[in-house]
């Protein structure tokens, strides 16, 4: 499994364990700690409920028979009711006033009636007159007990209809003659008027029959089913409407939405005064308490979802600024290590905290000796073929040395293409050389003037030195590199003059540099010389041993032999024909599996890519190109204004008259000038610099009006700054000369 | 003509004879007449909360205070030692007016029968110890068979549960019904016997009686003395 695989299973399993598991859990326990809350809350309130009917039905009845003892009060006091006795007039009279009255008091579903001492109903609230056939109450104990002459309440069921009948005695000279019965129909409008009292639901059962309920019927029968023979609270039906969020449907979770047998809580109570199986059953809505169960739980979940989102993104984060990266800089240095893909990695595919990890492994891969340098030993294909047999790794590259003097002109004028080293220590300020004079290079007939046809004179030097280069040369593929040079260790630190002559090929094989009329120095030979050895070495190397590899000590640069080996003088190089050299690689190329060796032919330019780094041997032609060029002097850009500050060789007449100007230069281990006096000088040269160059263009008859003084040196000031830095010199001269 | 008048009176007196005859047997099998008073059948009304609130307003009427309590007799043949008792030719009835029984009890031999009379103005529906009965038109009439089983059955009036009635069933015997005063009269054959006179409480009285050929008058039974309960 990658690990990148294993780091986002852990990173689930977290997400899992640390963001779902408990959030779930807490939705658990919330819904079923709410559930069980509202449930409590709605007993309680039922248990509250049920006297609290009983509170309201004894109400309703203290109000009633008030109303009807006064109401029989009055019925005697107008005398209406001992007018029925009479005659005539009289008695229609006192029936029109009775029925006045009766109207006025009876209920809005009930009745209204007065009885005679027989128990006869002589008049109703909707009588038009007294009762032909009056129906007889005489048996009612309602009737018996206003005729033992009290106001009482109670309840008239008849017909599956429950009456609560109030009534009181007529009274004719302080003697019971009659009643005045009242009743009230328990219909659904006054059990719901009661019902909104209580919070809940109220249903008259006449057994397991629902006479008549505030709730729904389907509902009502279900409560009364349950709560029948109940001696408790029992919890039955459904909610009406579902407990759903308008805006998540699914919610809420882990509980029925519709609360299925547990929505309502209910308990029966026999009716007071009732003789049969006439119940109140009251049901309390225990769901009441969550009505906004789907908000929390959309509170929970949405918190837990963004902990989710929020933790995700803290994996992303971090695989993407350190897993990513790690995983990145692991395969890359695995590729490294199998020969295969780029050199550099690019600091912008990793991130900001592995960019200078990146940086610095990508430097440590250039500091590789395995640029073009080969063993500086006598016998290459020896030491590569011990090395291969013993398993020991091809020794590595050493850098070439970059110094001052390996530049043919002691003063760096624009010409040096020295690679830099940010790493590299700056060493200190080189002394500032002067460079022969044309005459001293005229004198050494290696330089030609440029003025003179380049095709008159004999073969160049370079050119026939070139010649027999290539003939010399061995020649390395596209994408090889020769064989680095073992690392030297402090010990051979002295010897390493002698090492490097030892280094040195066969003055055969040297290129004349004289002959050539190049003008060079001790150290510009030896690096050629390295070079040209190095390259022989490789094409040797591979000859030897081919198709093994470069192992990590040589890419390390441990050194491979003693200073015994060092020293043997490098006397008979022989040039390996064409074969591999174990273990080196090409720079710039993908061509795995190609040999290292040189060529034997130097490849048709026409072969490569345009973009293709390639060692080869340099052509006759551009050798002598470059010869005429650097004789000449000058580098010209194509498209360049003629009046800008160009980089060029100085002529030597220039060189002579510099020469006499320039003062002595300061030998080896003097004393260095200060930065400031330093600074001091090259101001003062720029100005002089400067009026030079304005005195020149007005003889010329050319503007100086563009001319600005502080642009000059500005100017000047970066060119020196760059060729300083350049050719890592301590200053630069500038000189004006007119062109032809 | 004088002959013909004898005869006249003669034949005249041979039909006479004949009625007579044919009652004496009747009346030699059913011979005596058992007469009796039941005192103490008014009782005093007992008032009692009908629900929430009670206020007296005035002091109760005469009649109102004292009520006749309904009773019913039943002689029953004991130890099998009677003529054969004949079928009776009226049946108990029991009326329904003023939202009530009346009388509130009645007794009734085996296969004998008790009809129910709505005499109020709304129908009413009876059920005798939980067997629906019919419901009962106003005017109309409905007859309870008597079959042998229990003794005491509990008469209930589905729209008015305040209604409550009682039938007393006995075994072999004669029905009867005192009248407002308390005074009943019940003819039996020659036998041994045991009056039950029952109420709405169960069996009230109990006495043996012997039936001979002649009348017989028990007297004032006074029912707060039970000498036998017939439970």
């Amino acid at each position: 499994m990658s690990d990148r695989m294993t780091f986002w299973l852990r990173h689930s399993i977290l997400l899992v364990l640390c963001v779902v598991a408990p959030f779930t859990a807490a939705l658990y326990f919330d819904t079923t700690s709410t559930v069980e809350q509202a449930k409590e809350t709605s007993r309680r309130s039922l248990q509250l409920a049920v006297p609290s009917l009983t509170l309201l039905l004894q109400n309703e009845a203290y109000r009633a028979v008030g109303s009807v003892t006064s109401a029989a009060q009055r019925t005697v006091a107008s005398g209406s009711y001992r007018g029925l006795t009479r005659s005539g007039s009289r008695r229609d009279e006192a029936v029109k006033n009775l029925v006045g009255l009766l109207a006025e008091i009876v209920p809005r579903r009930g009745f209204a009636w007065i009885v005679d001492a027989k128990g006869r109903v002589v008049l109703t609230d909707r009588s038009d007159g007294l009762e032909e056939s009056p129906k007889s109450v005489q048996g009612h104990p309602v009737f018996v007990e206003t005729q033992l002459g009290y106001a009482l309440d109670g309840v008239w069921s008849a017909h599956d209809e429950l009456v609560l009948v109030a009534a009181a005695p007529l009274l004719d000279d302080g003697e019971v003659t009659g009643a005045l019965l009242v009743g009230r129909t328990v219909d659904r409008d006054t059990v719901g008027e009661w019902a909104e009292a209580l919070r809940g639901h109220v249903t008259l059962t006449k057994g397991n029959e629902v006479l008549v309920s505030s709730a729904p019927s389907e509902l009502a029968e279900t409560v009364v089913a349950a709560a029948l023979d109940a001696v408790s609270p029992v919890y039955a039906g459904s909610r009406p409407e579902p407990l759903t969020d308008g805006t998540i449907p699914f919610l809420p979770l882990m509980i029925d939405h519709k609360l299925a047998e547990e929505a309502f809580v209910s308990f029966g109570t026999p009716v007071f005064g009732s003789l049969n199986q006439l119940q109140w059953v009251i049901s309390v809505d225990a769901s009441a308490g969550l009505t906004n169960i789907a908000e929390r739980q959309s509170a929970v979940l949405g918190t837990m979802l963004a902990a989710f989102l929020v933790a995700l993104l803290i994996g992303i984060l971090y695989h993407r600024s350190y897993v990513a990266p790690s995983d990145r800089i692991a395969e890359h240095l695995s590729e490294l290590q199998m020969g295969r893909g780029d050199l550099e990695m690019p600091e912008a595919s990793v991130s900001q905290p592995f960019r200078r990890l990146v940086r610095l492994i990508n430097m440590t891969v250039q500091k590789l000796p395995n640029r073009g340098l080969a063993l500086p030993t006598a016998d290459i294909g020896s030491i590569a073929r011990s090395a291969a047999e013993d398993g020991i790794p091809a020794p590595p590259v050493r850098p070439m040395p970059l110094t001052p003097d390996a530049s043919p002109m002691g003063q760096a004028s624009g010409t040096a293409t020295l690679p830099s080293d940010r790493d590299r220590p700056h060493p200190t300020h080189p002394p500032a050389v002067a460079g022969p004079t044309l005459e001293q290079i005229e004198a050494d007939d290696g330089l030609v003037p440029h003025s003179l046809s380049l095709d008159s004179l004999p073969p160049s030097p370079v050119a026939g030195h070139s010649a027999s280069l290539s003939s010399s040369l061995p020649h390395l593929s596209s994408d090889r590199l020769p064989i680095p040079q073992p690392a030297r260790s402090n010990g051979d630190l002295e010897s390493n003059d002698a090492t490097e002559a030892a280094m040195m090929p066969p003055s055969a094989d040297v290129p004349d540099f004289a002959a050539l009329g190049i003008p060079s120095t001790p150290g510009a030979e030896a690096a050629i010389a390295d070079a040209i050895a190095q390259l022989e070495g490789a094409q040797a190397s591979e000859e030897q041993t081919p198709g093994s590899r470069r192992s990590a000590a040589e890419i390390r640069g441990r050194p491979m032999m003693g200073a015994a080996d060092m020293s043997t003088p490098f006397e008979d190089v022989s040039i390996p024909p064409t074969g591999s050299i174990p273990g080196v690689r090409g720079g710039g190329s993908l061509d795995l599996g190609q040999s290292a060796a040189l060529p034997s032919e130097v490849p048709d330019r026409g072969q490569f890519g345009p973009e293709e780094t390639v060692v080869a041997p340099v052509a006759t032609e551009l050798l002598a190109r470059s010869a005429r060029e650097d004789l000449t002097g000058r580098h010209a850009v194509p498209g360049e204004k003629p009046d800008a500050t160009v980089v060029a060789n100085v002529p030597a007449d220039l060189l002579a008259q510099s020469a006499q100007e320039m003062p002595t230069p300061i030998a080896r281990g003097a004393s260095l000038i200060t930065s400031e006096q330093m600074e001091t000088e090259d101001r003062s040269h720029f100005q002089e610099v400067y009026e030079r160059f304005i005195d020149l263009r007005r003889r010329c008859g050319e503007s100086t009006a563009d001319l600005a003084f502080d642009r000059f040196i500005s100017k000047l000031s970066r060119n020196r700054d760059t060729l300083v830095k350049k050719y890592n010199c301590r200053t630069v001269r500038f000189q004006v000369y007119q062109k032809d | 003509m004088m002959s013909a008048f004898f005869g006249f009176r003669a034949v005249w007196a041979a039909a006479l004879t004949a009625a007579v005859t044919a009652v004496v047997p009747a009346a030699s099998a059913h011979a005596a007449r058992i007469r009796g008073v039941l005192k103490d059948l008014e009782v005093e009304v007992t008032s009692k909360p009908l629900g929430f609130t009670r206020i007296r307003i005035a002091a109760p009427t005469e009649t109102a205070t004292r009520r006749s309590r309904s009773a019913a007799l039943f002689l029953a043949v004991k130890d099998g030692e009677s003529l054969p008792i004949p079928a009776p030719k009226e049946h108990q009835i029991i009326t329904i007016e003023g939202l009530r029984f009346s009388p509130s009890i009645a007794s009734c031999a085996s296969d004998a029968q008790v009809s129910f009379i709505n005499a109020d103005r709304e129908p009413v529906t009876v059920s005798v110890d939980g067997e629906v009965l019919g419901t009962i038109e106003p005017g109309a009439q409905k007859t309870y068979v008597c079959s042998p089983g229990k003794p005491n059955r509990s008469v209930r009036v589905e729209e008015w549960s305040h209604m409550r009635a009682l039938i007393y069933v006995g075994d072999i015997g004669v029905a009867g019904t005192p009248n407002s005063r308390g005074r009943f009269s019940i003819d039996a054959p020659r036998g041994t016997y045991e009056l039950r006179v029952l109420t709405q409480d169960g069996v009230a009285f109990s006495t043996d009686v012997e039936v001979n050929n002649s009348d017989k008058d028990l007297g004032r039974l006074e029912l707060s003395k039970t000498e036998a309960a017939d439970k």
